[in-house]
């Protein structure tokens, strides 16, 4: 929402809100289109949080590394393990014993 | 000091790795699945009648009048004829495949919106992890990796993208609806990004603009609408009805024509061996 107010992000807001919308709603609708989804919401995210970053007055703007790093950290505590939580990837069906494949296909 | 060549590194670095770590995600935690026999079964079918099937003849308590199940028809003859030339691993390597070709078309569309190196690592990433539980082996994936190298020709500036990448659309939705019914997705997302967008002055822009957008929209997108749940649902006999497997009309032919083809790329004179085996009188 922020960055409907910088010169990048005005440019192309209608297309954004639309497709964001669309985005949204076929995730809602079935988990078989939230990846598709997300696709489209990846480069969204990206491109706007550094619209927004880019907008930022000088003394703000040196923080975004530091904030860039954050979220990264964020990013790696959520999703590696650690003491006394499971790692996101044990939360994930195990192999059926029938299974031909490889355990990991 | 100039600091443009290390942070230009540095960029660089990240994005190598954002792709690698997304990579390995999405290839290394993927959902097990066991054996895809029902594709396997229908590939099968739709090779050795070098066309598709009007009626289910796989399961015996179905009626006669049950139309085959072609949504994803191009998925199982692909992956029977894999499976059959070069042997289950095959399987492994297509999926690996898709997904390396889907990162590449993200990591395109990264680059055409603007996104700065280390924020598209970080977003490639977040992807990539937050897409884990919801793909699955085979045609899910397959239909991720379409969408995202319909996304990477999709963005950049408008008309530069709709007069140089956009033609490419056409046979990635052809195979992407043969592939996985989702396909009907673009038809609603494409209509949003033509005519929302592409108002700007633009040296390329055509002096009929709406005209040329509905021109491409049409025969592109049209493709992927038969495909739709709601056609599936409203219809008895469209379980079976792809734009390029429908049971009648100018379009089966295309279908069979489109089997015919990929049949005889991955093995070449297979038709007429085939034809020859049912020719041959048994003992």
């Amino acid at each position: 929402m922020a960055s409907s107010w910088t010169g990048s992000g005005r440019s192309s807001l209608a297309r954004d809100a639309g497709l964001f919308a669309l985005a949204g709603a076929a995730g809602l609708a079935s988990t078989d289109l939230l990846p598709l989804a997300l696709l489209y919401v990846g480069p969204l995210t990206a491109a706007r949080a550094d619209s927004v970053v880019d907008a930022l007055p000088q003394g703000l703007r040196r923080w975004r590394w530091p904030l860039k790093f954050l979220v990264l950290g964020c990013l790696l505590w959520v999703g590696l393990p650690h003491r006394g939580q499971p790692s996101f990837l044990s939360h994930l069906p195990s192999a059926p014993a029938e299974a031909v494949l490889p355990k990991k296909y | 000091m100039d600091w443009s060549l290390p942070v230009c590194f540095f960029n660089s670095l990240a994005l190598a790795l954002g792709l690698g770590l997304a990579g390995a995600l999405l290839v290394l935690g993927l959902k097990p699945a066991a054996l895809p026999y029902e594709s396997l079964a229908l590939g099968r079918t739709v090779a050795e009648a070098s066309s598709l099937p009007r009626h289910e003849n796989l399961v015996y308590s179905a009626p006669a009048s049950q139309a085959f199940d072609a949504r994803s028809w191009g998925y199982d003859l692909l992956a029977f004829l894999l499976v059959r030339n070069f042997g289950l691993s095959a399987l492994r390597l297509g999926d690996a495949l898709a997904v390396g070709l889907g990162l590449l078309g993200l990591a395109a569309a990264f680059f055409r919106r603007g996104a700065r190196p280390f924020s598209s690592a970080l977003c490639l990433v977040w992807v990539a992890w937050a897409t884990l539980p919801d793909l699955a082996p085979g045609p899910p994936v397959w239909s991720w990796a379409l969408a995202g190298l319909c996304l990477g020709l999709l963005e950049g500036s408008f008309w530069e993208a709709f007069f140089n990448r956009w033609v490419w659309l056409a046979p990635l939705v052809v195979l992407w609806v043969n592939l996985r019914a989702s396909a009907w997705v673009l038809a609603p997302a494409l209509a949003l990004w033509l005519f929302l967008d592409g108002r700007e002055a633009d040296a390329l822009r055509p002096q009929q603009p709406r005209l040329a957008k509905l021109a491409f929209f049409l025969p592109v997108a049209g493709p992927a609408l038969p495909a739709s749940p709601g056609l599936a649902l409203a219809a008895d006999e469209s379980k079976s009805l792809g734009p390029f497997a429908a049971e009648s009309g100018g379009l089966h032919r295309a279908s069979a024509c489109l089997a015919a083809a990929g049949h005889g790329v991955l093995e070449p004179g297979g038709l007429v061996l085939d034809r020859q085996r049912t020719l041959q009188p048994g003992p």
